[in-house]
């Protein structure tokens, strides 16, 4: 469960974040919409608490983001950019992330395996992350963000450098997620992955929440046909 | 291109087999201290930092893809390269001069020096990066076999110069050697290094491809705390990835080794006209051990945070302990340090048969070093971390300077009263070092926590 109330995020007189109010209970996948630079890895970063926020809150299971100890076993994030530890293999990085995040050695090897298996990587886990290609560092990261069963996700750009197959299989694990009860905040830029899996969308613009509904709900609302046509509208009527 | 390499080592063993009859016909090998040693010294000094400037700044700086995915034709791309190291070496080489210029006109000391062993110098120093360069550049080659030849040739170029540095020769046919090596060089770089520059990039850039899952692992003892092994283990194996703790461990040994050369060049009881008399040895020690403890700890920890970079979140978003992360990513360093009590503070001593009292103040003293720099230099990387990318997380010039003189300070303060007592009661002395040793582990551990908490409050704005 997500729980974000008027939070506020400003750098000197820049106001990254203005206010912003959203809801995500359990089992829901809710997606944010934004131009570049309009605040949603802000957003997710205040989340994960790797930002403090200005004023406001932001809880993840009734636990305030400003404690971080209080949330991080709560949610799995998987950053927006790769940045690995590239000296480190793949193995070795998910071994320590996942022991750090408390897995059961026996478990953690089995699903690293399976993980593994499932998205390809497997024969390329004893290579140092240095030498993988942007879209194999998105599976590892996937797998790290996954690798502890947390019951909260936070996505920024997920299927970004997939090919279409891992990205179409992404989606569906991010769906089964879900229906497991899983908590999904994602964020992206390719309004036709929002369109398949959303509950909800959200779009974020110069800071501020400008639209939040379903699919169906936001493209009756704008009279549009694809969420890609509501995005342009309520963007450019913001 | 290996028929080239093959020529050179064969042309290469011609050439030394044939220069040590000649100066053994002679009998003019001289390897007692000399001018030579020196030269040799400062050569060896700069091809190394051109060496290790050509892997971290050059093979490793990913933002060539730019470059070579330009019109710009790659050999300007590997020129450029070459002129920055040795433009580097050259720069560092006029402050170090002006340096020595400025002690040598106010303090009017006559240094025993002639135009030949300046020539000799200037000439070294124009050498140094090429021999540096070419050996950076061919061990990154993925070929075993060219990068055995290349050690070898790399080996035979040092060789050279040495023996010809440590020969009596005269001036002329020293410098008409040296020439000869300095064009050697220049052919390697421009044959072989040039042709192989971006095949040797992009193997150094893009991370290595074999199997490095059981290397270098650590198995730590039980009674520290998982978080805290996993993040030592895992930290371990990164430094000795990218060759800072092998690197880091040879400069201590060599320190040590140096330790050793001054007193078999000095013998027991130096008399330098210093005034210094018993105390030259300990003084030395202490000063190497301190020096020591800069490169080996205070340095490395400086940017154990910063160094991470854009990486931080991987630490930042796991439920451990600060505390228990920033003590793994300190043991990491720790537990390498006691090479500066095995390669600096013992052997000495030992060697000059001093009172167990001293070789233990000696011992303890340099473990007060390491935990002082190390627990300073964690709190720094907390407090004042710099993540400008093109820096590699390195403290600016000014962060490290103060660090330094803090530690030479706390040193300082958590060495001079043991010290005194040592002069009046050995046994006083050493049991008052052990208890400042105890004190300077709480300050690490103290040091432990407030680091956790300044990366716990850190912003991650990028």
């Amino acid at each position: 469960m997500i729980e974000i109330k008027n939070l506020k995020k400003s750098y000197g007189r820049f106001e990254a974040l203005k206010g912003i109010d959203i809801f995500l209970d359990e089992g829901e996948i809710y997606i944010l919409l934004g131009s570049n630079g309009a605040g949603k890895t802000t957003l997710i970063k205040i989340l994960t608490g790797l930002l403090s926020p200005s004023s406001g809150t932001a809880k993840i299971n009734g636990k305030s983001a400003r404690n971080i100890k209080d949330i991080r076993a709560k949610f799995g994030y998987m950053p927006e950019h790769p940045d690995l530890y590239e000296r480190l293999t793949g193995e070795e990085f998910l071994h320590m992330m996942g022991s750090l995040k408390g897995v059961e050695e026996d478990r953690l090897v089995e699903k690293i395996h399976k993980l593994s298996q499932e998205l390809e990587i497997e024969r390329d886990l004893n290579k140092e992350i240095g030498s993988y290609s942007k879209g194999m560092k998105q599976k590892i990261l996937f797998i790290n963000a996954v690798i502890n069963d947390p019951p909260n996700l936070i996505l920024d750009e997920p299927t970004n450098s997939l090919d279409p197959r891992f990205s179409q299989d992404i989606k569906s694990r991010i769906k089964d997620l879900s229906s497991r009860g899983k908590c999904i905040l994602m964020s992206t830029h390719i309004t036709p992955v929002a369109e398949d899996i959303a509950d909800r969308v959200g779009i974020i613009e110069k800071g501020r929440l400008v639209a939040e509904g379903t699919v169906s709900e936001l493209k009756r609302e704008t009279d549009s046909d694809n969420l890609e046509q509501v995005f342009i509208e309520v963007v450019n009527h913001a | 291109m290996i028929l080239w390499f093959v020529l050179l080592t064969f042309g290469g063993f011609w050439l030394i087999l044939s220069m040590i009859e000649f100066l053994a016909e002679l009998d003019e090998l001289l390897l007692n201290p000399s001018q030579g040693n020196i030269l040799f010294s400062i050569f060896f000094f700069f091809a190394a930092k051109s060496a290790a400037e050509t892997v971290e700044g050059v093979l490793r700086d990913r933002s060539q893809k730019h470059y070579f995915s330009s019109p710009i034709d790659s050999s300007s791309i590997f020129y450029s390269k070459l002129l920055r190291v040795w433009f580097y070496n050259l720069l560092l080489f006029g402050i170090a001069m002006s340096v020595v210029l400025f002690v040598i006109v106010t303090w009017n000391i006559e240094l025993p020096i002639d135009d030949h062993f300046l020539i000799m110098l200037y000439l070294l120093i124009i050498l140094a990066p090429f021999v540096g360069f070419n050996i950076s550049i061919l061990a990154h080659l993925k070929n075993k076999w060219l990068k055995k030849i290349n050690a070898v040739v790399a080996a035979q170029m040092i060789t050279l110069t040495g023996i010809i540095l440590h020969s009596r020769v005269t001036f002329f046919i020293q410098l008409e050697y040296t020439l000869l090596i300095l064009v050697g060089s220049l052919l390697i770089t421009v044959f072989s290094s040039r042709p192989l520059y971006r095949e040797v990039w992009i193997n150094s850039s893009q991370g290595t491809e074999s199997s490095a899952l059981h290397q270098k692992s650590l198995r730590l003892p039980r009674f520290i705390s998982k978080s805290t092994r996993l993040v030592a283990e895992v930290e371990f194996k990164r430094r000795w990835r990218r060759k800072q703790v092998p690197g880091s461990l040879a400069v201590v040994v060599v320190m040590g080794a140096g330790l050793g050369f001054i007193y078999s060049s000095l013998g027991p009881r130096p008399d330098l006209g210093l005034g210094l008399g018993k105390y030259f040895y300990p003084s030395l020690i202490s000063m190497t051990a301190f020096l020591a403890g800069i490169i080996h700890t205070l340095i490395p920890s400086l940017n154990l945070f910063s160094r991470d970079g854009v990486k931080l979140w991987c630490l930042r978003t796991l439920p451990s302990d600060f505390k228990e992360i920033a003590t793994g990513k300190a043991l990491a360093i720790l537990l390498t340090s006691p090479v500066i009590i095995l390669a600096i503070a013992l052997p000495l001593p030992l060697i000059l048969d001093y009172p167990l009292s001293f070789v233990l103040f000696s011992a303890v003293s340099s473990s007060i070093f390491i935990f002082l720099m190390s627990g300073i230099g964690l709190w720094a990387a907390a407090k004042f971390p710099n993540f400008n990318e093109s820096t590699k997380g390195s403290p600016d010039i000014i962060t490290m300077y103060s660090m330094i003189m803090l530690a030479l300070l706390l040193s300082v303060i958590f060495l001079a009263i043991p010290f005194t007592l040592l002069e009046l009661d050995p046994i006083l002395g050493v049991l008052s070092v052990i208890l400042a040793a105890d004190l300077s582990a709480l300050f690490i551990i103290w040091m432990f926590k407030r680091s956790s908490i300044v990366l716990e409050n850190m912003e991650l704005n990028f």
